[in-house]
């Protein structure tokens, strides 16, 4: 893999646009943006608002989505539900990447004996099994957002970190980095135009999907009583304190549920379109890395 | 019957008649328990599936202070006393017993009495039972209940006789409570090292077999005392975490009892053939909210009062419990009279008013207003609820409470040591006596008095309490007792609630005493139930 | 191989200690006082009954002998007791354990069995509706949690069909065509969440294959379709899907506690989730320490596997 050459851009830029995943992806993850952030001006009221003696209402006038079975606006959740998992999806994802990246290519730039040490750590944290970490810690740190963001990016660090360090363990010995080395560039300036731009596309896939990911982790914790606090909205909540009430009222995890996986759908088909357009041989990285 | 207490009275028939109704305010020589067969005839077969939310840690009812260890256990083993479906204390192991003074007691055994595994019942084995619980060694949670025991006696193989250390009211509430008084067997224990797993026991069922997590299976006890009971040939508790998973297996009839805390359980439930739901006849688990008196602000009463009456439970009962709740104090309505009954107004500063709680702040200093904590544990869905609430209605009093989730293990070692900032709130368990509701939480000598605060007067009528013998006198104490509290606002008690059982419709006979949280509710009324087939 | 196999079981036992190190540290780390969980309010505030407690579990000493003490049990073979119930750690997890693997096994089969064929088919049949239909089957069944899909086919059960078991477990040592069919609405609802994932991989793995040199080498011979397809393609293709199921089975076996509670199966996912909210250190460690042996011996396995897979594939 070499620098990219002049026509490449335009060629890239006519394939995405005949791209279906990319629109559709695209499309349903600006949609969620645009709710995460507009809405406390979209939403008809506050999502902890309570109505008395308003529980499990079916949609209708005023409630659009019904409510919740304690008396919740439905839509309302739904809308802020979206800052809350992108809130927690994000930053989680965005730190896993920027930490893995550092530690994976430093480890495969530098190796020596603090590579083969630091893989061994990595094996003890990949056997470790992921649900007993994630509530080991946040039991141990606390039930809060941003211990949650931190327990995230903390199971999802480590595949970013082999990833990096992989690619970077294929780049170095490769013909126009040693002729960087012998011009006398500096070890920054390497990482910096060659190493880390390479990387990109590999990582920006990745990234797609672990963001889809976590978006079901975060159901999942919040399944066990580990996820957002209530009243705090948050899509999986709203998923498993449904599911008892599904019966009689289907509307209570029909709403949070299609949120769910129009994120998830999202995502995927944004990390899909993304791996389709950027390695046009589809030669990139799966399975185990090396 | 000889009677040690001294009645001024000028004739022996008065005498007499007078030591009869003495014993009989003691709750004293009731006669035999009559078999209720007879009466309600009920039929005779069937498995009656019960569906448990958590599995227990452990049968042992000596060694586990589980809820969920009770509810088996209390079916495979017996004590000498126990409660009948009036809460009154009738006699089980103990046929019938006197009072023979202050520090005496001393019960006439059951005959014919036969453990599971085969031995006769005798004398020894209750001997041994409070021994067992004695015994540092076996680190039972309920040692400190019975260090006010002296010595107890065997004379012979149907006679035990307790002497206590000094006058202690409990006593018999606590003879007859299931999991503080289980009667052990000592060669089974000895021989399996504890009962986690192993059981045997006098009780209407006998353990076939226990799988942690999965279910717990037990079985009729054909030489049970009391004639003609159980009707059932086998109870099995099946473990089902989900709630929506068990509300389904009722609906489909894999299980016949449940219950649950959920105010809408009745929608749930709506238009499901075959199931009935019944109300608990009294509301039992409570909700206890304590201040941190060690430092400001809290150590002002005028501002525990303001917290009181700017809280508005009525409002609480509707939006949380769907009015499925009572007004209560410490002692809950289900053990009135010792307990309120739902009767705010005589209670001070129960009342709800915004207005005297910003007054109440501005004589304490606080015209600005009150910013403060209040931990809850996720564990407890209903606990945030209330507090969610509880913040809404504080906030129109100039008191504004930040809420601060913490997990369950880390909450319960605050609370206890009184180690939070500001106010901390949990689910309390229920107690079989007044004096064990009160006791070690409101005296300032306690270690783990809640809140850490000192009042005399408290600590008085406490001793009073527990060694009053004459139950009326006790009454009274008790609810001069909860008043006071009421009126230093101590301790905050949003309501009193309770469960819901829902029950198949073949399930006949059933009757449940209301008493403590679900999982703990003593359900010795299955020995009553029949399958209709 | 024999010394490649030899080497990686070598390692195994650092892992292990490194594993075993970090979970006693990070349990040890969440706040909680277990005597008072233990004992309830009541009595755990009498110093005599918490003191005996204390000492009878070993919490008064250090840290670092606590860990040792148990070492020093584990080399012997002893996993200890259970801090909450006293249990022997080990009777539990072999109780635990097999359900966990039984439905691991479950789930898998039904994934591959139900992916691997809709991953071709949409392979080979790129571009027209069954490609579509199977991507949204998958998309579906890959962002909807796996409680939701459980309680979906739970309550589904309960309404339809009353009388098919779905909760609980019967032991397939008692009754291996009960346990089976017992556990299937559990398994299925996993193991089509996984083969939601299999089938996409292999697909996008079909087609990679598909468009390379030395197929159309092949076709260009003149080989006939079905057998250019299933002779060249499958082979190559399935060594990333081979790696990907590996992966989840690895996190199948560190056991599916969701599923696991709403199906009320007694597996190892739950009784670790318990042990950790009881603070029961002994039966944590010793669950920590059999589920990453299995996960390091499954990616071993999968890794030969990887290598069986691929030394037969290498063409002139």
């Amino acid at each position: 893999m070499s620098r990219p050459d002049a026509t490449a851009a335009p060629r890239l830029a006519r394939r995405a646009a005949r791209s279906g995943s990319l629109l559709v992806g695209g499309v349903i993850v600006a949609g969620l943006l645009a709710a995460a952030v507009f809405a406390p001006w979209l939403a008809p009221y506050a999502p902890t608002r309570i109505f008395p003696g308003a529980e499990i209402r079916p949609p209708g006038p005023g409630f659009l989505l019904g409510t919740d079975e304690v008396g919740r606006d439905i839509l309302s959740r739904v809308l802020h539900g979206a800052r809350v998992s992108l809130g927690v999806a994000i930053p989680s994802v965005a730190l896993a990447v920027v930490g893995g990246t550092t530690v994976g290519v430093t480890l495969g730039y530098w190796g020596g004996a603090s590579d083969l040490l630091a893989m061994r750590v990595f094996d003890v944290l990949f056997a470790f099994p992921p649900i007993l970490l994630a509530i080991a810690l946040v039991a141990a740190l606390g039930p809060s957002s941003l211990n949650l963001v931190l327990t995230i990016a903390v199971l999802t660090l480590p595949q970013f970190a082999v990833l990096a360090r992989g690619a970077t363990l294929a780049l170095k010995p490769q013909e126009f980095v040693q002729a960087a080395r012998a011009l006398g560039a500096s070890h920054a300036r390497i990482l910096g135009f060659h190493v880390l731009p390479n990387l990109a596309a590999t990582l920006a896939v990745q990234a797609s999907l672990s963001l889809s990911i976590v978006i079901l982790v975060e159901a999942a914790l919040s399944f066990l009583g580990l996820g957002t606090q209530p009243p705090a909205p948050s899509w999986g909540g709203m998923l498993s304190r449904g599911r008892q009430y599904m019966t009689i009222a289907p509307w209570l995890v029909l709403a949070p549920g299609l949120a769910i996986m129009l994120a998830v759908l999202g995502f995927n088909l944004l990390g899909d379109a993304q791996r389709d357009l950027l390695d046009p041989r589809r030669a990139g990285t799966r399975g185990r890395s090396a | 019957m000889t009677d040690g207490t001294e009645h001024p009275s000028d004739s022996p028939t008065r005498r007499a008649f007078l030591e009869a109704g003495a014993l009989a305010l003691l709750g004293l020589a009731a006669p035999p328990l009559a078999p209720p067969a007879a009466a309600q005839g009920g039929k005779r077969g069937g498995t009656l599936v019960v569906a448990a939310d958590v599995s227990p840690p452990g049968l042992d009812p000596q060694k586990s202070a589980a809820a969920h260890s009770w509810m088996i256990a209390e079916h495979v083993y017996s004590n000498l006393l126990r409660r009948d479906a009036k809460m009154s204390i009738v006699g089980d192991l103990a046929e019938s017993w006197q009072v023979v003074n202050d520090t005496t007691y001393v019960f006439k055994l059951r005959r014919g009495v036969v453990w599971h595994h085969g031995r006769d019942f005798m004398a020894e084995d209750v001997k041994y039972s409070f021994e067992r619980m004695l015994d540092e060694k076996t680190a039972s949670p309920w040692r400190s209940n019975w260090q006010i025991i002296d010595r107890i006696e065997a004379p012979d193989r149907s006679t035990v006789r307790f002497v206590i250390k000094r006058p202690f009211a409990p006593l018999l509430s606590y003879l007859a409570t299931p999991h503080y008084s289980a009667i052990v067997p000592r060669d089974v224990v000895e021989k399996h090292g504890d009962l986690q797993k192993e059981a045997s026991g006098t009780g209407p069922f006998m353990l076939e077999r226990f799988v942690p997590d999965n279910t717990a299976v037990l079985k009729r006890n054909p030489k049970y005392y009391e004639a003609g009971l159980p009707y059932l040939d086998g109870l099995e508790y099946r473990i089902i975490p989900d709630e929506a998973a068990r509300l389904a297996a009722l609906r489909a009839g894999s299980v016949h009892y449940l219950w649950s805390v959920d105010p809408l359980i009745d929608r749930q439930l709506q238009g499901a053939a075959g199931v009935t739901l019944r109300e608990p006849d009294g509301y039992c688990a409570q909700h206890g909210m304590a201040f941190n008196q060690t430092k400001p602000p809290f150590t002002d009463a005028r501002v525990r009062r303001a917290v009181s009456v700017g809280i508005n439970r009525k409002e609480i009962i509707a939006s949380v419990l769907r009015g499925h709740g009572a007004v209560s104090t410490k002692i809950p309505p289900c053990d009135a009279p010792f307990g309120y009954s739902g009767d705010e107004k005589g209670l001070p500063y129960y009342v709800h008013d915004s207005a005297q709680a910003k007054r109440l702040l501005g004589e304490a200093g606080l015209g600005g207003g009150l910013d403060t904590t209040l931990e809850v544990s996720p564990r407890f869905p209903q606990t945030v609820r209330t507090a969610e609430v509880m913040k809404e209605q504080l906030a129109a009093a100039g008191i504004r409470v930040t809420l601060k989730q913490v997990e369950w293990g880390a909450q319960l070692k605050n609370f206890v040591r009184t180690e939070y900032e500001g106010m901390s709130m949990i689910p309390l368990v229920w107690q079989p006596d007044p004096d064990a509701h009160v006791y070690d939480i409101f005296h300032s000598g306690s270690k783990i008095n809640l809140g850490k605060f000192k009042d005399a007067k408290v600590d008085q009528l406490l001793e009073q309490g527990r060694t009053t013998l004459d139950r009326d006198k006790r009454v009274a104490i008790y609810r001069e007792l909860q008043r006071h509290m009421a009126d230093e606002a101590y301790l905050i008690f949003p309501y009193a609630s309770g469960a819901t059982e829902a029950l198949r419709d073949t399930v006949k006979g059933y009757v449940s005493i209301p008493g403590a949280q679900p999982g703990s509710r003593s359900r010795e009324f299955f020995k009553q139930t029949w399958l209709e087939r | 191989m024999a010394t490649y196999v030899g080497k990686r079981l070598l390692l195994l036992i650092p892992t292990l200690l490194g594993v075993s190190v970090v979970a006693f540290l990070l349990i040890h780390l969440i706040p909680g006082d277990l005597v008072t969980i233990l004992l309830g309010i009541t009595a755990g505030q009498n110093d005599q009954t918490r003191q005996a407690l204390i000492h009878a579990l070993h919490l008064d000493r250090p840290l670092a002998v606590q860990y040792l003490l148990w070492l020093g049990d584990v080399l012997r073979g002893d996993l200890g007791h259970s801090l909450v119930s006293g249990f022997s750690v080990r009777d539990e997890l072999a109780r635990s354990y097999p359900v966990t693997l039984q439905l691991a096994l479950m789930a898998m089969t039904i994934a591959l069995a139900v992916g691997i064929p809709l991953g071709i088919v949409a392979a080979t049949r790129a571009g027209r509706t069954l490609d579509a239909s199977t991507r949204v089957f998958s998309l579906l069944f890959i962002s909807a949690p796996a409680f939701f899909i459980g309680t979906v086919v739970i309550i589904a059960g309960a309404r339809y069909a009353p009388w098919l078991p779905t909760l609980g477990h019967v032991p397939f040592s008692e009754s291996p065509g009960r346990s089976v069919l017992h556990m299937l609405p559990a398994a299925a609802s996993l193991g089509l969440a996984i083969s939601a994932i299999i089938a996409r991989f292999t697909r996008g793995s079909m087609l990679d294959v598909l468009g390379q040199d030395f197929v159309r080498t092949a076709r260009a011979k003149g080989v006939a379709d079905a057998v250019v397809v299933y002779k060249h393609t499958l082979r190559n293709a399935l060594i990333p899907v081979v790696a990907m199921a590996g992966t989840q089975f690895v996190y199948l076996i560190g056991g599916a506690v969701i599923i696991e509670e709403v199906f009320a199966l007694p597996g190892m996912g739950r009784l670790v989730v318990n042990a950790i909210y009881q603070r029961d250190y002994t039966m944590i460690q010793g669950a920590v320490l059999l589920l990453t042996s299995a996960a390091v011996l499954v990616n071993l396995a999968v890794d030969l596997l990887y290598h069986v897979i691929d030394r037969r594939i290498l063409y002139a």
